[in-house]
């Protein structure tokens, strides 16, 4: 974020721009001209993050709310006016308790261990200032299976201080299951997807075990406004409003809360420099990446770009993606995507770009013999395949897991499972036994009970009540 | 090393921007045929016995659309009967040229043709109209114009529906577009298959899964005769930044612009959102959002003299009428006009 322009020096203010509050010398510009004195822009910084909050009432008083920090901008900003709006004195202290969580990420990174360190250095040094109970866990621990705990190092409890490298790689076993996964994924853009999905699996797994039920993410209107564009170019149209909404509901559990949305990146930046807080520069995948490697780059280039030329493009953006909603909140019964918890969005209406994208491929998958193939025979092919009946040993509750013992899953059984926009994330992964072990079990699981189904199908009286809870 | 055709076997010649596969000609063309059909059977875009307006500009979506609907009624036996109708805009250098090609596809292709032009219909021509408000807006008109030329036209040749060489690309940047100036009844709109179904005449889009470079890979291999240039008067700054968006989308994963459609048409809205309510226009009785459907507001503008009157803002243009009438002095319409036009001219990349 380049500073120059924005903040005036003194050379800027003898032209006469006084703050449109107080009248007071302006420092800063917020968003289209409007001049602020230091005092007034730090007062309606604060103000517009805690009315955010109080528009949706989602945080009861007194309930555990966890800070995903990841060391970024926004993140420090979101930290720093979380401990301000703690602190005794203070004109209508916040109810709820926080605490704070640093997933490290350097996994995905060739880097020296001396700047892997250094960083975590700094990390762990706004983790200390926060105050809050700090943890810091790896994103390796994503690959932990469903039902045991991961791994997470208290910052703040004075047995585990010595919070280094050698402490939070402690499981090779998952490190090796994660590089598998990370090479056999083919592009940038399904890199950077599976990163976002491993985080937010890991960050919920996290709060459940420590007792949070809210998450607090740090995304900019920015970075939102750039989410809307990606989520619809890679298909998940059906998922922008949980995407970019404040809170984001698709885990009854935890819920994802996102409190710097109404803030540009522009207004962040300004106000950490306001503040004086250093954040921590984390090189990330697409780092240096350039701007035609990956769908998350390009966009994000070109909403920049247009942001420049046209500075109401990002909160249009984001007005349109608030007329949006998930049908998620009406039909609670229906299927939701294994990977990454939003609705399953197939349609299997005759005509839709789905069911024309089947349509091609099948073209080409058929022998010449589909030379005379009639329309009608065509519609069967928008019926996704059902997976093929399992073999069980007998017990027939699915408890002898005999599937597990098979672990060819090839990309066409797990896509069933999942929305229109994670199987064209899988159909990046080369390798589809390496995906996370939580997801495979739940495959594997959807799997069984379809075989049950099927062999007691003609017993069953009511078609809705599939005793499946999914 | 020669590669083999993905569905028979022979050498392939080309590689499909859809899929990636590789595919000789013939297979090419059958499955570029059998998809056009499979989204027209499954979208039940025609009825036996419609007489079908086929919206041909000379360009390459039209001139392929024109060339396979003929092949695919007779394959099919849609039982349609299809008619070229075109619109002559009134741009030199541009449009004439292009309407020779769709003279020449009425004979190659053996169907009645009909031109409307704006000239006849509004008694202005785009050249007139350019000359009038200049390089920029002048799309607004065009647009807004031939919407409702097509229309008209259909209804002269008696037509009951219209079909448009619409792409998956159009549609994709539509989509984009709309969220970019964050219009959310065309957003929900602009992914239905056919539009206008009622009131209007229907219009359908056979293309709409149909990526733009395998109509051009189409055309080009059965060597049809088309027109490319673009109009001479088109630059539009604000369109041109999503459509090379899009391009750079598909350079990076290709399926990105069905899958953008697909989004699209995932899309649902918020139930409280207000959506403009579809009515009739008081003077022309066309299809519009408001009183007066936006053709006559411009066209007035044209007529009095006023060429920004429903650019813009509706309410501005509401008063710049007003005051026009009340002064009836042209020195204070004049000091008005342009005393608006600074704040319609921030706008005008967003408005067409």
């Amino acid at each position: 974020m380049k500073l120059t322009g924005i903040v005036l020096d003194a050379s800027h203010t003898k032209m006469g721009k006084s703050c449109v509050k107080c009248s007071e010398a302006a420092t800063v510009v917020a968003r289209l001209g409007d001049p602020f004195c230091r005092a007034c822009f730090l007062e309606y910084f604060t103000h517009k993050f805690r009315a955010t909050f109080g528009k949706s009432k989602a945080v009861r008083n007194g309930e555990k709310v966890l800070i995903a920090f990841s060391g970024g901008q926004s993140s420090c900003a979101m930290l720093h006016l979380v401990k301000e709006g703690l602190q005794n004195g203070v004109h209508k202290k916040l109810r709820y308790i926080p605490g704070v969580v640093f997933i490290d990420e350097s996994i995905c990174m060739e880097q020296p261990q001396n700047d892997k360190n250094a960083q975590l250095e700094s990390i762990r040094g706004w983790l200390e200032d926060s105050s809050f109970p700090a943890y810091i866990s790896s994103l390796e621990e994503a690959m932990k299976a469903s039902d045991s705990e991961v791994r997470i190092l208290s910052v703040s409890s004075p047995e585990e201080v010595e919070v280094d490298f050698k402490n939070l790689k402690i499981d090779p076993s998952l490190n090796e299951k994660f590089i598998k996964l990370w090479h056999s994924t083919s592009t940038l853009t399904a890199k950077e997807d599976l990163l976002h999905i491993l985080r937010v699996q890991l960050l919920k797994r996290i709060s459940k075990q420590l007792g949070y039920t809210k998450i607090m993410s740090g995304e900019s209107g920015t970075r939102l406004a750039t989410r809307i564009l990606t989520d619809l170019s890679k298909g998940r149209g059906s998922s922008v409003s949980q995407d970019m909404s404040f809170v984001d509901g698709r885990d009854k559990d935890v819920s994802i809360l996102r409190p710097m949305r109404e803030f540009n990146s522009k207004e962040i930046a300004m106000y950490n420099h306001q503040c004086g807080l250093q954040h921590v520069f984390v090189p990330n995948i697409s780092t240096k990446a350039g701007q035609f490697t990956s769908i998350n780059a390009l966009t994000e280039e070109f909403v920049n770009g247009l942001q420049t030329n046209f500075p109401s493009t990002v909160s249009t953006i984001l007005k349109t993606g608030e007329k949006l909603t998930s049908q998620q909140d009406a039909a609670n019964t229906s299927s939701v995507c294994l990977i990454c918890q939003s609705l399953l969005d197939m349609s299997e209406l005759p005509c839709s770009a789905s069911s024309a994208t089947r349509y091609s491929q099948k073209l080409q998958k058929d022998d010449t013999n589909s030379m005379h193939m009639a329309c009608n025979e065509a519609k069967d092919t928008c019926v996704a395949s059902k997976p093929e009946t399992s073999s069980c040993c007998g017990q027939g509750d699915g408890s002898c897991q005999s599937l597990k013992k098979n672990p060819e899953l090839v990309s066409d059984d797990v896509s069933v499972y999942l929305c229109y926009g994670c199987r064209l994330m899988i159909k990046d992964v080369t390798d589809c036994s390496t995906l996370p072990p939580s997801v495979i079990d739940e495959v594997q699981r959807q799997k069984r009970r379809e075989g049950m189904r099927e062999e007691i199908q003609d017993f069953l009286l009511n078609d809705d009540d599939d005793g499946d809870d999914r | 090393m020669p590669v083999s055709c993905r569905m028979c076997g022979k050498s392939a010649i080309l590689k499909r921007p859809k899929t990636g596969d590789a595919l000789c000609k013939e297979c090419f063309f059958f499955a570029f045929e059998s998809e056009i059909n499979y989204t027209i059977t499954s979208g039940k875009l025609f009825n036996r016995g419609d007489r079908v307006a086929v919206g041909a500009s000379g360009g390459k979506d039209s001139t392929v659309l024109a060339y396979i609907l003929k092949l695919l009624n007779e394959r099919h036996d849609y039982g349609i009967e299809l008619i070229l109708l075109s619109v002559d805009e009134g741009i030199t250098g541009y449009r004439d040229d292009s309407l020779e090609t769709v003279k020449r596809n009425q004979y190659q292709y053996d169907l009645p043709l009909t031109i409307v032009s704006y000239e006849e219909l509004y008694g202005w021509t785009m050249d007139a109209i350019v000359k009038q408000i200049g390089l920029k807006n002048n799309c607004t008109f065009c647009g807004v114009f031939r919407r409702q030329a097509l229309d008209r036209g259909a209804l002269l040749v008696k037509a009951n529906k219209i079909a448009t060489g619409h792409n998956a690309d159009d549609i994709a940047e539509t989509v984009l577009m709309n969220v970019l100036r964050g219009d959310i009844a065309r957003l929900r709109r602009c992914t239905a298959i056919t539009t206008g179904a009622d009131g209007a005449l229907p219009r359908c889009k056979p293309f709409k899964y149909t990526y733009e470079k395998e109509i051009v890979m189409y055309a080009y291999f059965k060597k049809l005769d088309y027109f490319s240039t673009e109009c001479i008067y088109s630059p539009n700054a604000y369109r041109g930044h999503a459509r090379s968006y899009l391009k750079d989308l598909e350079r990076i994963r290709p399926s990105a612009i069905i899958d953008i459609i697909h989004s699209g048409e995932s899309l649902s809205i918020k139930k409280d959102v207000k959506m403009p309510t579809q009515g009739v226009c008081s003077r022309c009785n066309y299809i519009s959002s408001h009183s007066v459907c936006k053709a006559c507001t411009l066209l007035e503008g044209l007529n009095k003299g006023l060429p920004k009157l429903g650019i813009g803002k509706t309410h501005k243009s509401r008063r710049l009428l007003d005051a026009a009438e009340k002064a009836g002095d042209s020195v204070k319409t004049e000091t008005e006009n342009s005393s608006t036009s600074s704040s319609t001219m921030k706008k005008e990349d967003l408005t067409f």
